[in-house]
């Protein structure tokens, strides 16, 4: 038993989500897009790192994310030349090399409650009776006056949210501090 | 070739429906079956599967501070600060916006505040209320605290204390978990470690304190501390409250009876090894290390076969690295781990021991 490929994961990759969608989200529109990018490369990621762990996590990131992004370009046809220029001036070196500062406890506490916060109400309660009051679904369905399946429901939900909300984007100017997850799931239902 | 949008939703279901239980090994195998088939599927199950991880972490940083009571259905709830003499006496707090003006009017200058709302309730986590210096370590986490008189702390997995030094005093919460204090010469300001009911006080030293349970172990490695109970009175007989730990001296306090023993220096020093990240064994039985492991990984080892949990096991390991541990454990000793997602499990292996 390996420090698994889902550790080394968690621990080199998801930390740069936020930059990662920075990168992306300055050359498309479209935050679902951005988001199918994104995943894009984290397969592309992922099948290299089971062959072989990469020795710079964080520049093979975006090294992956570059070369999707030119790909795509070349399938669209859209190779303009100030975004290669863009994508090749690129300087991640002095990124790549500093360390990512270690959040203290207290940080991670806050970061924590405010990704609670940033749940729809619902969800919210559901998420937090499970998570951290440890409450069985029966429950939690209980308490709410809500069905089982609902409270399985708004747990799926909240735990897309929740990566959504620890990994991906600050609020976007744009969408008034809505992810595009939630977007997302708007435009579903 | 699946969307993301179909990939996520699954992988999201899959974890809902993991975390809701029952489990068996037939869905464990159905789970892995599924993130065998792509890249995309452990993609998408890795990311989702880290945030759901990092928000149980809530859990483990909830002992400290408040309690928090808030039912969505019930308009009141009731939360009670640390142990700030004022909170002790906290009012129900009914919903709304009055309540939590009302009890922040009566809980003393809240350095730190963190509001949560749930189900039309505010729920306040009073941390740090008149105690700004709070320190938390998440799960497998270990903290090195500089404290401006120059003593310095160190702070293990999944512990939280406060510092509050004033003129005439240094003192430090234990809320739960482990530190070690290195305490800098101050004769004008005693070093105090509030660990619950009892309080450890540093005569110019090196020492250690775990709380949990409301258990309170004590290792001194250099110099003398002294433990009494906390708050003015004392209900135990002078000679046992006040007696003077030397260094060496391991006590382990359990409600009123502290047991005492003498340790070398060099058994002092392993046992006070985690402040580098590495566990010490010494003719340890599996059942205990097996604990101490889990105190650092989010991945918990458990033994299925009681049989094997006396295994005497010596060895130094680094605490947050499970896979040398099992491997050691598959090779030399009749043991065998099964390992699952968030999990091992250990049992009897048919193998003689080699």
């Amino acid at each position: 038993m390996e420090d698994t490929v889902e550790d080394w994961f968690r621990r080199e990759i998801l930390p740069h989500e936020a930059a990662l969608v920075r990168f992306l989200s300055r050359r498309r529109a479209s935050p679902m897009e951005v988001q199918d990018i994104r995943h894009d490369i984290y397969v592309r990621v992922l099948e290299a790192a089971e062959r072989q762990r990469p020795l710079t996590p964080k520049a093979f990131l975006f090294s992956v994310a570059r070369h999707l992004l030119i790909d795509r370009a070349r399938r669209e046809r859209i190779v303009s030349i100030d975004l290669r220029a863009d994508l090749d001036g690129l300087n991640l070196l002095i990124d790549d090399l500093s360390p990512e500062r270690r959040a203290t406890g207290r940080e991670q506490l806050q970061r924590l409650t405010e990704l609670f916060e940033r749940l729809p109400a619902r969800c919210r309660e559901v998420v937090w009776m499970r998570r951290v009051e440890d409450l069985p679904q029966k429950e939690i369905a209980r308490r709410l006056g809500i069905a089982e399946a609902t409270v399985e429901k708004h747990l799926v939900r909240g735990i897309r949210l929740l990566a959504d909300a620890l990994y991906g984007t600050e609020r976007s100017k744009r969408n008034e501090g809505v992810s595009p997850l939630e977007l997302e799931l708007k435009h579903g239902e | 070739m699946e969307s993301r949008e179909h990939l996520e939703q699954a992988a999201a279901m899959w974890i809902a429906r993991r975390d809701a239980g029952p489990w068996t090994a037939e869905d464990a195998a159905a789970l892995h079956s599924w993130l065998a088939e792509s890249a995309g599927h452990r993609a998408a199950y890795y990311r989702l599967n880290a945030a759901w991880h990092e928000a149980g972490r809530l859990n483990a940083l909830k002992g400290s501070g408040a309690s928090i009571g808030a039912s969505p259905k019930q308009p009141t709830g009731v939360v009670e600060a640390p142990d700030s003499g004022h909170a002790r006496s906290q009012p129900r707090v009914a919903r709304g916006r009055q309540a939590i003006r009302h009890l922040l009017k009566s809980a003393v200058a809240i350095a730190a505040t963190l509001l949560i709302h749930i189900g039309g309730a505010a729920i306040l986590w009073l941390h740090g209320a008149h105690h700004p210096n709070l320190y938390i370590t998440a799960l497998g986490e270990l903290e090195s605290i500089p404290m401006p008189d120059g003593s310095r702390v160190t702070l293990n997995t999944a512990s939280s204390l406060r510092i509050d030094l004033k003129r005439g005093m240094r003192r430090i919460d234990l809320d739960h978990g482990e530190a070690f204090f290195e305490v800098a010469k101050d004769p004008t300001r005693p070093f105090i470690v509030a660990a619950g009911d009892r309080t450890i006080i540093a005569v110019g030293t090196q020492f250690s304190v775990r709380r949990e349970n409301g258990d309170v172990r004590v290792v001194v490695s250099e110099g003398t501390v002294r433990m009494e109970p906390s708050g003015r009175e004392s209900t135990q007989p002078r000679g046992t409250a006040n007696a003077l730990w030397p260094a060496g001296t391991v006590a382990l306090v359990q409600g009123d009876s502290v047991l005492l023993q003498k340790e070398a220096t060099a058994e002092i020093d392993e046992s006070l090894s985690w402040r580098i990240g590495l566990l010490t064994f010494h003719d340890t039985p599996l059942g205990s290390v097996v604990a101490e492991f889990n105190r650092y990984n989010a991945r918990k080892v458990l033994i299925q076969d009681p049989g094997i949990a006396v295994i005497p096991i010596s060895g130094v390991f680094r605490a947050t690295h499970l896979a040398p541990f099992i491997h050691l454990l598959e090779q030399r000793f009749a043991v065998q781990a099964t390992v699952e997602d968030d999990r091992v499990l250990l049992s009897a292996s048919e193998r003689a021991a080699q």
